[in-house]
């Protein structure tokens, strides 16, 4: 409500769609996570890590891209964050196949 | 001992995260970037080939012992080269300036950046950049400094040769004649080459052919519907109009791309192009700022842009 608050008293009726759906990765991960009946493994394991950072760099690049556009104008920097929200998501996804298959191996 | 290794990566990812977020909001916002320092270049060359003025006082051609004298009041202005009618109007519940100019030579309508500085984060009031230039009629431009592409060629010399493919281009020529185009029609060097005095990339075009080209639910980006407006249309030869409207405030709403594009037709412009609004619009003539720039509408004050376009010498 604050974060809302805020984007209206500033955004002066202008929307973006990349503030509006900021929250949007760390979502999606919670539910995949939920529903993909990965949580508890991942919970418990390493993955936990580099998974919350790619949602947040993820939902902090879309909030910080929505910002720059409210105000008219962009960034050639803000690609760096979906390269980085994206790789640490790959790092997640490696380690968690590179865990399953080594367990099955064992 | 796990545990501690996860904090550490915890500050040492929060620590890269805020900073490089700082970084960006500076780069966008604050830290000036200098391409070329030294931009108030002019190609005259563009008009070497042109056939000599025709004094616009008298009908004769410029520069001979006809009539060269200055009329200057409140609302006009006339030499021999440059005629300015300023009118206000209300339309849409809004206050609309609108300045009807005829040049001589398409070389007096100019533009000029905020410091004759080519780049990002280097801003003037429009005011400021018009007195340096000593205007004797400006409005702002594009502020082709919020963006990181779309073509920049001003007063003949190309700045910006990346391409906005979602944005149209205004392009005035030596011959003072408008054409709309976009960077997956023509790159910038073709341009160049075809004598193009102008070019801005901002957008929409409003009318073209003499037809309102924007629909009622065009909008530029993220933009809301009623806003303050800055645009300029041609009439016909040399003959231009620079519309300026005020919003976000009680006393003027602001004007949609759609009202804006009919009230421009009903001027009688072939072609019409929007350029950057909200608190960037403002029209300063004669040394004064004719209109009531706000970006909130609690404050009327002018914000500091990039760019400019002017009449003047």
């Amino acid at each position: 409500m604050l974060f809302g608050a805020v984007y209206e008293h500033f955004s002066f009726g202008v929307y973006s769609n990349s503030m509006i759906y900021a929250f949007v990765p760390p979502m999606l991960t919670g539910i995949f996570l939920l529903f993909t009946g990965t949580r508890e493994k991942v919970l418990e394991g390493r993955f936990i890590l580099p998974l919350e950072m790619s949602a947040i760099t993820l939902a902090v690049g879309s909030a910080a891209k929505g910002a720059i556009e409210i105000y008219g104008t962009d960034n050639r920097l803000l690609k760096w964050y979906w390269v980085a929200g994206g790789t640490l998501f790959a790092v997640t996804a490696v380690v968690y196949i590179f865990d399953t298959v080594h367990r099955k191996d064992k | 001992m796990a545990k501690k290794k996860s904090i550490i990566s915890w500050i040492a990812y929060a620590a890269t995260l805020v900073g490089f977020t700082t970084y960006v909001m500076l780069d966008t916002f604050v830290l000036p970037r200098v391409i070329d320092s030294d931009a108030d270049k002019m190609n005259m060359s563009l008009f070497e080939s042109q056939a000599p003025t025709e004094n616009i006082q008298s009908g004769t051609e410029s520069g001979t012992a006809a009539v060269t004298e200055t009329l200057s009041t409140e609302n006009s202005y006339k030499d021999e080269n440059i005629s300015i009618e300023l009118k206000e109007y209300n339309a849409h519940a809004t206050a609309i300036y609108v300045a009807d100019v005829q040049l001589s030579s398409a070389q007096y309508l100019k533009t000029a950046f905020a410091n004759d500085s080519y780049g990002r984060n280097i801003k003037d009031k429009t005011s400021s950049i018009a007195e340096d230039k000593n205007a004797v009629f400006a409005v702002n431009g594009d502020f082709y400094g919020a963006r990181e592409s779309g073509y920049v060629i001003r007063n003949g010399i190309l700045y910006r040769s990346s391409g906005d493919s979602s944005a149209d281009v205004l392009c005035i020529y030596a011959d003072g004649s408008f054409a709309i185009t976009n960077s997956k029609e023509k790159n910038a060097q073709e341009l160049v080459d075809e004598g193009v005095w102008q070019a801005f990339s901002f957008g929409p075009a409003l009318v073209e052919d003499g037809s309102v080209s924007v629909s009622e639910k065009d909008e530029v980006g993220k933009a809301m519907a009623s806003n303050p407006r800055t645009a300029i249309g041609i009439i016909d030869e040399l003959h231009y109009v620079f519309v300026v409207s005020d919003g976000r405030t009680s006393e003027s709403e602001g004007l949609s791309l759609f009202e804006l594009a009919q009230f421009m037709e009903g001027l009688g412009v072939n072609t019409a192009y929007n350029l950057d609004g909200g608190g960037s619009s403002s029209m300063y003539f004669n040394g004064k700022v004719i209109n009531k720039p706000t970006t909130n509408g609690r404050s009327i004050k002018e914000r500091s842009v990039s760019d400019i376009v002017y009449i003047g010498y």
